[in-house]
């Protein structure tokens, strides 16, 4: 059976060559294009597996703790893995990763770890992708003053030295056990969040304002505003769908810099507790040690780089994918000549599928 | 601001030593002469000691301001003597004891012991550009003075408050301080109104040592630090074996706005201390063999101190004055065979402790107090904090070299290897006296009590302190008292537990140090009800508080246990022994009755030096290498 690929969009079915020759072609949905073209990319299917490996070392973390290295609590001090020194002991058969700087199982911390990680990354891209993508719509869509409002708010948090002002606001809000904002923002994992995504949504939402400049005087609004769709359904159900790709590229490329941020966060003191295990915790604790102790930065290190080396492979395959006019990219000599091979061979089919209804209306 | 300093003291010199120190004794010697010190042994005269430290002082050497341990040691042994001094030396070769330094003799005293008389050398003469001046009874009330008078704000003026009309001159009610006395130029009469048997201690303090008169001003009465309310610490006169750099360029007889300070001290950059020429001459020194031609000392704020531990290594560092050393550094030192002689660890003469405070639920109930005794694994938090090397593991409050080993062994909350609550038999003890608790309703020695429930916890930020507060939760969470703990930067944290009516139930970085010798410094403001504070409150237990405090404060307990302030008072008339003797009973009385603190340790002082150093000395009044000993070896 021929088959026509068709890199379909909004804005309706690409137009075959010849309509009447596709006639019983099979058409692919958006989705089984993406999908596609995203398994062509091998890294970012590694990352993809990095990313469940990630994500199942958080969930499985309380299940490792207690039936696999049998201690179940992340916090609890192994007195005997520290020396005379209260310098910490390196990995042994009973502590895989060695003890961290307070003589607790850096296995347990790391596991537990990536727990942190991926929460203060998921909660807090979400809270900035959720102000973004609104802002951004809104100034898009809108236009003139509320534009030229949330566009210049968007200058000045971009020209804030984002990193001193979530120190002073962590710094602020964390000491006080009642927090800020009436209890609002408390010290903790959440404030981490709070403070990432109020000072990264700009980034996003100018994404999103272009997008929507564009997409704002398509026909398709234009249709849906003659048969009466009022500003908020064009916008978030017009418009919207249509920046579904960019965002999700987008905020695959946010969770490994916020997972960044909160352990610069945590490396600087402001942070989640001590109780709290997190990567850039453990790599500050680690930080006067590690010449003596290599093994405290290592493993934290090794697993906050391949987090965010995934996601970011993640996302660049995602953007790939999801770009219609751009190809994923070819890793070696075999996969170049697949590609190349399959290009002549889906050539010879349009060829022959355009050649066969002009032999059909027959020429005498 | 004087209890203040004090902690600033206390941050710079216990909690550095907590922050990252680690190493063992067996490398190193402990003790007041190392491996290169050999007690009678002729040194190499000369040399310039090079010392490195990553902080200033805290009054630019004011001594009437200065109350940090830091200074107290450049003073002793280099800057200033007094009339009474220490010879720098440790606990074996009575480094905690006094002897005459100015006066020719020890102090006589009334025998209502009302008046001391101190008899003073002759023919010892100032520093230059004062060399032709020599000390006299005067220039002692002169220092005096300045230390009462309100615009120099000095920093521990009241240990002076128990000399006749100290206060009154203070409070500009006299012009002199009535109860002093040249009584000649060599003579000099102390009249204090209550027996102050530490009145020596006292006098020996840097705030005490003489001020010259200004010759070209002999009318000032503040001699040569008239008009330098803020800055006499830069033009400081030397009476010790050496002086700044540069001393002898200030020029006194013009006006002060046009006085020029000595070059060898630049605040928060170097210090650069030279022979005090008139020291030389007068030859009257029998406690500071001052070998050193020079000491220069690199003052680098913010800088890696790791990094100049290595250089100490590489014997381009030959001290680091005032810290610790960092766990990675000790361990190195004490076990490269080329390194173990140049690393020691020494007595301290601190503590640290955990304050509760006796006014607030639960700890308002000293069965709970005692159970937490009984729960905290005080082996645990110094393997913490840097293991063996960090301290001894302490069963009481006050430091042992001030009780003459009087309470050795005592330790009325012992568990296993002082495990606490991490040792079954330790659980056992603290459940069975929570089990004692009115907060603990059904008697199974685990506080069920809502006040139980997320008590407020104050304690630092940092690694160390952090782990250690979450070890001391989990202890305690084991008989039901659950902290709510919270961790704040240094200066919010003692900002928060200054102030009584913040009612802090239990804070876990507690630390004292001595000012002198005396076990009077311990409790006089940590633990005496009377000296409770509206500010800069150093009695975070509130300890001894009467009920016009507590109901001052809004606490809603009313009255709390007073025994410790009446044995505080009896102790504070004694003198000799009996002193001694009725400091250990007030210290069980504490413990044992009063509870208002758990003991976790008398604190170590660590300290490496370059090999070029040749007679290691440790000054036990000072926790500090004491330069006036120490010589270079031969060819350094």
């Amino acid at each position: 059976m021929s088959k026509v690929v068709t890199d379909s969009t909004h804005e309706g079915p690409a137009v075959g060559a010849a309509d009447g020759a596709l006639a019983g072609v099979e058409g692919k949905t958006p989705w089984q294009l993406f999908w596609r073209r995203f398994r062509r990319d091998k890294v970012a299917l590694v990352g993809l597996f990095l990313i469940g490996l990630m994500i199942f070392a958080a969930l499985s973390a309380g299940f490792f703790a207690k039936n696999v290295v049998h201690h179940p609590d992340p916090n609890q001090f192994y007195f005997e893995m520290l020396d005379e020194f209260g310098l910490p002991l390196g990995p042994n058969a009973q502590f895989w990763f060695g003890a961290d700087p307070a003589g607790r199982d850096l296995f347990i911390q790391v596991l537990y770890g990536a727990r942190t990680s991926l929460i203060v990354a998921f909660f807090a891209t979400g809270i900035e992708v959720i102000i973004g993508v609104v802002l951004g719509v809104m100034a898009g869509f809108f236009r003139g003053k509320v534009d030229t409002f949330i566009s210049r708010s968007m200058d000045v948090v971009l020209s804030l030295p984002v990193l001193l002002l979530a120190l002073g606001l962590v710094s602020a809000c964390g000491l006080q056990p009642e927090g800020c904002l009436g209890g609002l923002i408390k010290p903790g994992l959440l404030l981490v969040s709070y403070v990432i995504g109020l000072f990264s949504w700009p980034y996003i939402a100018r994404i999103v304002r272009g997008q929507v400049l564009s997409l704002r005087e398509k026909e398709f609004v234009e249709s849906a505003r003659s048969m009466g769709a009022g500003n908020i359904r064009i916008m978030f159900k017009e418009i919207l769908p249509n920046l579904v790709a960019p965002i999700i590229v987008y905020t695959t490329l946010l969770i490994p810099a916020n997972i960044l941020f909160e352990a610069a966060l945590s490396y600087l003191g402001i942070g989640v507790p001590i109780t709290t295990p997190s990567w850039g915790r453990l790599l500050a604790d680690s930080s006067h040690i590690f010449d003596v102790a290599w093994w405290t930065m290592f493993f934290p290190g090794v697993f906050l780089l391949i987090t965010t080396l995934a996601f970011n492979l993640v996302g660049d395959g995602l953007r790939d994918a999801l770009d219609p006019r751009g190809q994923p990219p070819a890793y070696g000599k075999k996969e170049r000549r697949r590609r190349e091979k399959e290009a002549m061979e889906e050539a010879a089919e349009l060829e022959t599928m355009v050649a066969a209804p002009a032999a059909e209306s027959g020429s005498p | 601001m004087r209890r203040y300093a004090k902690w600033l003291a206390l941050v710079a010199v216990l909690a550095l030593t907590a922050a990252a120190c680690g190493g063992d004794d067996e490398g190193g010697e402990t003790g007041p002469t190392g491996a290169t010190g050999e007690t009678g042994a002729e040194f190499q005269q000369g040399g310039t000691l090079n010392v490195w430290m990553d902080t200033d002082v805290t009054a630019a050497f004011d001594p009437q301001k200065e109350y940090f341990q830091v200074s107290f040691a450049f003073y002793r042994c280099c800057l200033l003597r007094t009339l009474l001094s220490y010879n720098g030396k440790g606990p074996d070769e009575q480094g905690d004891q006094l002897f005459p330094d100015l006066a020719a003799s020890e102090p006589t005293v009334s025998d209502d012991e009302l008046t001391w008389t101190f008899t003073l050398k002759q023919g010892i003469h100032y520093a230059p550009p004062l060399q032709d001046v020599e000390i006299t009874a005067q220039d002692f009330i002169r220092a005096m003075m300045r230390e009462a008078t309100p615009e120099v704000a000095a920093g521990y003026g009241f240990y002076y408050s128990a000399i006749e009309g100290f206060d009154d001159y203070s409070a500009g009610k006299a012009d002199t301080i009535s109860g002093m006395t040249a009584v000649d130029d060599y003579t000099l009469e102390v009249k204090v109104t209550e027996p102050t048997g530490d009145l020596g201690y006292r006098m020996a303090m840097p705030a005490a040592a003489p001020i010259p008169p200004n010759p070209d001003d002999p009318e000032a009465p503040l001699g040569v630090a008239e008009g330098h309310n803020d800055d006499y610490g830069r033009f400081l006169v030397s009476s010790g074996p050496y002086m700044y750099e540069g001393s002898e360029a200030m020029d006194f007889s013009l006006p002060v706005k046009d006085q020029t300070p000595a070059a060898g001290y630049e605040p928060n950059k170097t210090l650069s201390l030279v022979r005090n020429p008139s020291w030389v001459e007068s030859g009257q020194d029998d406690l500071r063999p001052a070998y050193l031609d020079a000491i220069s000392v690199e003052i680098c704020p913010g800088c890696d101190q790791e990094v100049a531990e290595k250089k100490v290594a590489a014997d381009e560092i030959d001290h680091i004055f005032a810290n610790g050393v960092s766990a990675a550094n000790a361990r190195m030192f004490s076990q490269d065979p080329n390194l173990q002689d140049q690393y020691f660890v020494e007595p301290g003469s601190g503590n640290y402790y955990i304050a509760m405070n006796v006014a607030v639920p639960p700890f308002d109930d000293v069965h709970v107090r005692k159970a937490v005794n009984f729960a905290v694994n005080k082996e645990g938090w110094r393997r913490l904090g840097g293991g063996e090397t960090f301290g001894e593991i302490a069963g009481y409050f006050t430091p042992p070299g001030l009780l003459a080993g009087l309470l050795e062994g005592y330790d009325p909350y012992a568990t296993p290897n002082s495990q606490g609550a991490d040792t079954p038999e330790g659980l056992e003890l603290a459940k069975a006296e929570m089990a004692q608790s009115k907060y603990d309703t059904d008697q199974d020695g685990i506080c069920d009590a809502p006040e139980c429930k997320a008590v407020l916890s104050v304690g630092v930020v940092g690694r160390v302190a952090e782990a250690s507060d979450a070890l001391i939760a989990q202890n305690l969470a084991a008989i039901g008292v659950e902290l709510d703990v919270n961790s704040f930067d240094n200066s919010t944290a003692y900002n928060k537990i200054f102030d009584p009516k913040n009612q802090i139930p239990i804070s876990t970085f507690g630390g004292w140090l001595q000012d002198y010798p005396d076990a009077f410094t311990f409790y006089f403001f940590p633990m005496y009800g009377p000296n409770i504070l509206d500010a800069y409150n150093t009695n975070y237990s509130m300890a001894g508080a009467d009920p016009d405090q507590l109901e001052k404060y809004g606490y809603e307990v009313t009255e709390v246990d007073q025994a410790l302030d009446e044995k505080i008072e009896e102790c504070i008339a004694t003198t000799g022994e009996e002193r001694t003797a009725c400091w250990a009973d007030a210290d069980k009385v504490l413990m044992e009755q009063v509870v208002p603190i758990v003991p976790l340790i008398f604190s170590n002082v660590e300290q490496i030096i370059s090999s070029r150093v040749a007679n290691y000395t440790y000054s036990l009044f000072d926790n500090q290498m004491a330069y006036d000993q120490v010589a270079l070896a031969s060819g350094a």
